[in-house]
């Protein structure tokens, strides 16, 4: 067990032995063993001197022992890493940004502290994860849906600060923005609530974000200026039914008419659903033509295009499937607008799936494809993509162990998609990787995510080209004006040194905020760039 | 973390594989005490996993298939019974699923204790259980 940088083992040892008599010695994690677990199983650093490693753990399950384990890491400087589940897999999982911190793991606290279905919100703990909150929810027979990521093992706190989000309609699914009220343990142990949440006995505190003053929620979420214990989450009543509809275009540009009228209905309010926008043509298996299509400067005009996709025989360029949640008659008159709206570009195909009622049976909800949809939590996600071969690779190549998302957000345009495309897949091909061409998703409001998948290895050559061609993403959606909305913690340095605007002026506000709120700089050192002031310069 | 990945998947070609995989988790020498776990997993996509299935309910396991994904044994089995304390699991799957398994346990401080990954079919025979000695893990 080794102490965190710049502490003696002769202090951090009575730490420990004084983390053991406020949560007791069962709740303080030092073995190889059990420290071991809070590594990120998708670390993209695995087996290097760099890899984000903690020293130990110590899991309260109350505030007033955060408080107490607060007040012994300020004495003794030890950095804590808050995570609430620690399953962030993809972004750093539990690994602490800075190795050697100690991880404060609230997964003990992990109350449902109540779940209103007249106002149609939940108040939980940081513990919580989404099944704990969707088993609440159906066991009491309650007419309210949550809204889940992929995959639901981890925590609504945990994905909320940062800034996770689902499948059901807006604002459900932006997880931040269906977020009401927060209650933070600062540094120095004093509890803060926002909002309404400030007046005692108020009963708005889940149910407007609003109150006199300004509002701070944001600097919690993504950052390291305090630990929410408690956070309210605006739950969507669960809806009658669902339908769905596809909609199809024949030609390359086609796109920038297809997403006009898309986002035209998004910002009407008329479509509200998260949808993938996907090219058959660009996710078809890999060509010679294909590839010396992509390998022009160009990336291929949209005329070449169109010639490849017919001579493949593949009928449509891009396509969409659209769902609607409400009453029967509410879908209908949406989908038939939708229709009349798509007619406008020529050969758009439009086609109506199927309607869905609910409630679901749990044996209906066994068979359901695709869970997440309707705010079922699953693990589905796992069965492919946790481990195996990597894509496109020979027989004997390493095994991928995991996977990073490149997160980068670009505006809602066709012509936007378009070049991102061309600059993703850009990087992806000088590095040598397997590349994510042919679709976009609306997570947010007003922004699709071109995710761009990295699979991980054992192999310390093949993640250095993974660890590149990341910081290249991040790099290439800066230079285009576009951005990242999250990042793998081996990265928070790199994507936070993007936003320079003015020297660098909203990171010079975070560590102000930092020093003002945690002088000994205790709190996750380094999480989104933000370093206490004894560690600025060494890392950042 | 939607997108699905083309990962490649393993298919079981050998027949003996779980029977012996059976014997092994009946017999390991990393167990404390004889296993009867409270539940026995197999992937019924594959013929191994099916023996292993017949074999382990010819012996009063409880058995359940799964497809890859655990989710329906998980919310409907495991953490009903593990929000009571740990209790041991077998099983013969992919190494994905006892990947989601193997942190779900960890929850309740049990760990793996037996993994073995069949070299011609990729499948793992693997035991979760409370470790031998240490505490409740995280």
């Amino acid at each position: 067990m080794k102490p965190p940088p710049g502490v003696s083992d002769a202090d951090f040892a009575a730490a420990l032995q004084q983390f053991s008599g406020v949560v007791g010695s069962q709740w303080v994690f030092t073995s190889d063993e059990d420290v071991g677990t809070y590594k990120d199983a998708y670390s993209p650093l695995w087996g290097e001197p760099e890899e984000k490693v903690a020293s130990a753990a110590v899991a309260p399950d109350s505030v007033e022992q955060i408080q107490r384990i607060l007040g012994i890491a300020n004495h003794f400087s030890i950095p804590l890493y808050t995570v609430s589940t620690g399953r962030n897999l993809a972004y750093g999982g539990a690994a602490p940004v800075y190795s050697g911190s100690v991880v404060l793991d609230l997964k003990r606290m992990n109350r449902i502290l109540e779940v209103s279905e007249e106002f149609a919100y939940a108040l939980v703990e940081p513990g919580v994860s989404y099944f704990d909150l969707y088993r609440h929810i159906r066991e009491k027979g309650l007419k309210l849906w949550i809204d889940v990521p992929d995959p639901g093992w981890g925590s609504l706190i945990g994905n909320a600060i940062d800034h996770g989000a689902g499948r059901t309609p807006l604002p459900y699914r932006d997880h931040f923005d269906a977020h009401c009220g927060m209650e933070v343990v600062l540094a120095n142990g004093r509890v803060v609530r926002t909002g309404m949440g400030a007046m005692p006995g108020s009963r708005l505190w889940q149910q407007t974000k609003y109150g006199p003053g300004p509002l701070v929620d944001g600097i919690f979420s993504q950052s390291n200026l305090g630990i929410v214990t408690k956070m309210g989450f605006w739950l969507m009543p669960e809806p009658e039914a669902s339908l769905t509809g596809r909609v199809r275009v024949a030609r390359h540009d086609d796109l920038i008419p297809f997403v006009r009228i898309l986002s035209n209905l998004m910002y009407t309010n008329i479509v509200n659903c998260n949808f993938t926008i996907q090219s058959p043509v660009f996710l078809s298996p890999s060509t010679p033509e294909k590839e010396q299509l992509l390998g022009k400067s160009d990336g291929g005009t949209a005329q070449e295009w169109d010639r490849y996709a017919a001579a493949h025989g593949l009928d449509h360029f891009w396509e969409t499937e659209l769902r609607f949640f409400g009453p029967p008659k509410i879908m209908a008159a949406q989908w038939d607008y939708v229709k009349e709206r798509f007619a406008t570009i020529n050969g758009a195909r439009l086609e109506e799936g199927e309607t869905t009622h609910f409630p679901l049976t749990d044996e209906q909800v066994s068979k359901l494809p695709d869970l997440t949809t309707f705010g079922i939590p699953s693990l589905s996600v796992f069965s492919g993509m946790a481990v195996g071969s990597l894509t496109g690779s020979d027989a004997g190549a390493p095994q991928t162990t995991g996977h990073l998302d490149a997160s980068p957000i670009v505006p809602i345009s066709g012509e936007a998609l378009l070049k991102a495309q061309r600059v993703f897949d850009r990087v992806f091909q000088q590095a040598g990787l397997p590349r994510g061409l042919g679709f976009a998703f609306n997570y947010h409001w007003r922004t699709f995510i071109m995710f761009q998948g990295l699979q991980v290895t054992n192999n310390k050559e093949h993640n250095a080209k993974v660890r590149a061609a990341y910081e290249k993403c991040a790099q290439a959606a800066a230079d285009n004006g576009w951005g990242l909305y999250r990042a793998h913690a081996a990265f928070h340095d790199k994507v936070m040194s993007l936003l320079s605007y003015n020297d660098h002026a909203l990171m010079k506000l975070n560590e102000t905020l930092k020093d003002a709120l945690d002088p000994k700089g205790i709190l996750s050192p380094g999480r989104y760039g933000i370093w206490p002031r004894h560690l600025r310069g060494s890392h950042s | 973390m939607s997108q699905s990945y083309g990962i490649s998947r393993r298919h079981f070609v050998g027949t003996s594989v779980a029977a012996l995989a059976f014997a092994a988790i009946r017999s390991t020498p990393a167990a404390q005490e004889p296993l009867t776990p409270y539940r026995a997993i197999y992937d019924e996509r594959f013929e191994a996993g099916r023996r292993f299935a017949a074999e382990a309910a010819n012996h009063g396991w409880v058995t359940r298939g799964i497809r890859g994904d655990v989710t329906q044994v998980w919310f409907h089995e495991l953490d009903v019974r593990w929000k009571r304390g740990p209790a041991p699991i077998a099983g013969l799957t992919t190494p994905q699923s006892l990947f989601v398994l193997e942190r779900l346990a960890w929850d309740v401080g049990m760990r793996v204790t037996v993994r073995e990954v069949d070299a011609t079919t990729g499948l793992v025979r693997w035991v979760i259980r409370l470790p031998k000695t240490g505490g409740i893990g995280p």
